[in-house]
């Protein structure tokens, strides 16, 4: 979603919240985290790097409450209105039954906010409240595209041009203007591949391009693996390997337990 | 009166002269052996005593000293009752003495006790080393006589009982050795398994065949029934064909353990030794009292397979640090050290996890993760650090794939593999090398050179994936080897990025 241009907000509490927010910091994109405490009181006590990195990095910290105040579990609930409130959209990973997160989600509904639950299996507990939000008429999305395709005034940037992002942060080429790449980002990235070509870290070729496509595409948020990729795309294995090695450098896959691939 | 006979006995893999002397003169009816003989030869005595007796020959009632010289070897084994029975048969004068006969032979066999001449172990390097010292002639058991004509140029007497190397002694008898209808080398080595049989894994032929072009040792990772077992019982399989001297160097090894048969006179397979994990240390390297061969030599030039590695004593493991490096294994006895080869390849298998599901897709994993962290580590850092690649090994459903999917055959993946080993050896004539996987720091810096591009792509990597830094070297080292298979000069972006892959656990998600 960083890398879409998507700035995240969340409630910086352990667990999903933290990760969420470091995720962008590493990215360097835009985050804004709501406390449940007074600025000068933060909580958990273990996230006051977290609260130091979010602002040296132009991130946003917003608390409603005086700087002394203390987090209060009534507190925690509250600021989920206020997460919800300043986002267009919000993504539920995980809800166990009757969970804080399943209160967001309601204060989303509330506030006509679109929700999007990634599908979990029955049975398992912690997609108990999000298969209820599925019941409800939640969106159901595997990939971040498919968050993407739900705004009609944003449009899904692809691999090819987030590439070109990720390598100008490798390699010192002048940054591209980010105003100037939504106007007339076709022109500016056909320039920059010429100026890349003799410059780039990773050799890329045509066909490969093809290639990292191919397998992208396959590559869901159940995990897949190489031999799996090779039945179904015909590549040979060591091209594969490749594939999935930039793929995986570049932040787009994740390699799991077991030799399996999954999406980022 | 003095007689003198010769034979030759084994230290190790090496054979040693041996002059029988015996010495028969008047006095109390004795027998004795001198010149450092083990529990074994001193065994002899009854049984050259009864043999001679039922060749129909009366045993004297004279005092006997059998000396064995030099005295400064240790001799052990049964090959020496058929020199001392000839030693006794001379001095006392029942067989004619010809000087030339008996200064250009060595005897060699055991005795039963009525008089047959039994099948002895080692002869191919007993062969060797008469040949080296200009014998001419070797008198050994019937059972022998075609793996002692691989060595050409020594006349082979095979002989299948006491009463028959007397009278060929006395020029009553004569025997003749066919050598000629025996053809060494079948060619082709024919093994009894092939990598066809295994259906999909694609991705885990593939690191294998890496493997088996650089000789890099292998961990294979997966749940029970994926087919680890299977795959590494393929691998010698694939490995580089061996040659004459090879073969030669493995079949030495198995003649002395007594693995040969005039049915199976030269190994011309690979060997893959597969010790269960409860094997003690001196059965996995060698040793002991009389010193025995180890697996690790067993399976010289082949494959060692520890199946279940974190099941093996630690210990046990731990023993196996020397072997792997110097690919040789020294005994040391109170007056002499005797080294065995044990060039092999390592394969070892595991669990991802305690319970064996651990990312598996047909069940799920039960452990905690403190519990897969403590399974992991019982595999010590210094064995982690002998092993270059990692590769996860997922259960396939072999029956949907069977009839659609063509299987490529050992045959044609060991041609890959040769043409690879072949510019390995090349390049490393000067280093007494012979594959990327004995490269050490110093050459690893010569041979696996990266330009600038390939430099900067480790360093993203390891930042990215979070890579431990003992992963640097093999994945250079199996880098070279993915561009020898390429017929690449040079390691290029797309070999490290392969190599890169073979690196499970080293990776984040073991580590927690
Ligand atoms: N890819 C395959 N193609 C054909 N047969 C297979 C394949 N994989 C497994 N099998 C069959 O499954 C059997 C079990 O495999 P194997 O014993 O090698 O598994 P394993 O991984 O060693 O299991 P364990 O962890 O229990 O030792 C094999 O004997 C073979 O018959
Ligand atoms: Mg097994």
């Amino acid at each position: 979603m960083v890398k879409q241009g998507i700035t995240i907000v969340s409630g910086m509490a352990i667990g999903i919240d933290s990760i969420a927010h470091k995720a962008v910091l590493e990215e360097h994109g835009n985050t804004i985290a709501v406390l449940p405490c007074g600025l000068e009181n933060i909580y958990p006590e273990e996230n006051k790097k977290l609260f130091q990195d979010i602002i040296n990095n132009n991130g946003l910290v917003l608390s409603e409450y005086p700087p002394k105040k203390q987090a209060t579990s009534k507190k925690f609930l509250e600021r989920n209105r206020i997460v919800s409130g300043l986002s267009i959209g919000v993504l539920i990973v995980e809800a166990m039954h009757r969970s804080g997160t399943s209160v967001t989600a309601r204060y989303a509904i509330e506030q006509k906010r679109k929700v999007f639950v990634p599908p979990h299996e029955i049975g398992d507990k912690n997609g108990v409240g999000t298969n209820k939000l599925l019941k409800q008429g939640a969106i159901i999305v595997t990939k971040t595209k498919d968050i993407i395709d739900n705004f009609k005034f944003l449009k899904y940037k692809d691999m090819e041009e987030i590439k070109l992002n990720c390598e100008k942060k490798f390699k010192n080429i002048s940054p591209i203007d980010k105003k100037q790449t939504q106007k007339d980002s076709k022109i500016l990235i056909n320039k920059k591949i010429e100026v890349l070509k003799n410059k780039r870290k990773l050799q890329i070729n045509s066909k490969e391009t093809n290639d990292l496509h191919k397998i992208y595409e396959l590559i869901e948020n159940t995990a897949i693996t190489i031999d799996e990729i090779q039945e179904k795309t015909n590549i040979n294995i060591s091209k594969i390997n490749n594939c999935l090695f930039i793929l995986e450098i570049e932040g787009y896959i994740k390699k799991v337990a077991g030799g399996g691939y999954i999406c980022n | 009166m003095l007689s003198n006979v010769k034979s030759i006995t084994l230290l190790g893999l090496k054979g040693h002269l041996i002059s029988i002397q015996v010495d028969i003169s008047r006095g109390m009816p004795t027998f004795e052996i001198v010149g450092l003989p083990g529990t074994s030869i001193k065994e002899a005595k009854e049984r050259v005593k009864i043999a001679i007796k039922n060749a129909g020959i009366e045993f004297l009632s004279r005092k006997i000293v059998v000396n064995l010289s030099p005295a400064n070897i240790r001799k052990e084994g049964s090959s020496f009752d058929l020199p001392i029975a000839v030693g006794i048969l001379l001095a006392s004068e029942k067989v004619k003495y010809v000087k030339e006969l008996f200064n250009e032979s060595i005897f060699v066999g055991e005795l039963s006790l009525d008089g047959t001449i039994e099948k002895i172990n080692g002869i191919l390097p007993i062969c060797i080393e008469a040949k080296r010292l200009g014998i001419k002639n070797i008198f050994l058991p019937v059972q022998n006589a075609k793996e002692a004509s691989i060595v050409k140029g020594l006349n082979i007497i095979p002989i299948n009982n006491l009463k028959e190397i007397i009278d060929f002694l006395n020029g009553n008898l004569e025997i003749k050795f066919e050598n000629n209808n025996f053809n060494m080398l079948k060619g082709e080595p024919t093994y009894d398994v092939d990598f066809s049989e295994v259906k999909g894994q694609e991705n885990v032929k593939r690191a294998l065949e890496i493997a088996a072009a650089g000789g890099h040792n292998c961990l294979l990772i997966g749940s029970p029934g994926s087919g680890k077992t299977m795959l590494a019982k393929r691998i010698p399989t694939i490995l580089p064909d061996m040659n004459l001297e090879e073969i030669l160097e493995v079949t030495k090894i198995y003649s002395i353990v007594g693995l040969t048969s005039n049915e199976q006179p030269l190994i011309e397979t690979r060997p893959f030794r597969s010790p269960h994990h409860t094997i003690t240390s001196t059965s996995l390297v060698g040793g002991g009292k009389s010193p025995k061969l180890g697996e690790v030599s067993l399976a010289h030039l082949g494959v060692l397979f520890l199946d279940e590695l974190t099941e093996f004593n630690k210990n046990t493991l731990e023993v196996l640090r020397g072997p792997l490096e110097d690919r040789k294994i020294t005994i040391s006895r109170i007056n002499s050290a005797i080294s065995y080869p044990c060039n092999f390849m390592l394969i070892a298998s595991m669990n991802p996890c305690p319970c064996g599901y651990y990312g598996s897709k047909e069940k799920a994993c039960t452990c905690t993760e403190e519990q897969i962290r403590k399974y992991i580590n019982k595999i010590s850092g210094p064995m982690l650090d002998r092993i270059d690649i990692h590769i996860e090994v997922n259960s396939v459903n072999y029956d949907n794939l069977s009839s659609k999917v063509e299987t490529e055959k050992s045959i044609d993946i060991r041609k890959r593999v040769n043409t690879a080993r072949k510019k390995q050896l090349e390049r490393y004539k000067k280093y007494k090398i012979y594959s990327n996987s004995e490269l050490n720091s110093t050459q690893l810096e010569l041979f696996c050179k990266l330009d600038e591009k390939c430099k900067r792509i480790l360093e993203i990597a390891f930042e990215k994936l979070a890579l431990s830094s003992r992963a640097y070297s093999r994945i250079l080292k199996v880098a070279r080897t993915i561009a020898d298979l390429a017929n690449s000069d040079n390691i290029k972006q797309e070999h490290l990025a392969e190599a890169i892959q073979y690196r499970s656990l080293d990776r984040k998600y073991w580590k927690h």
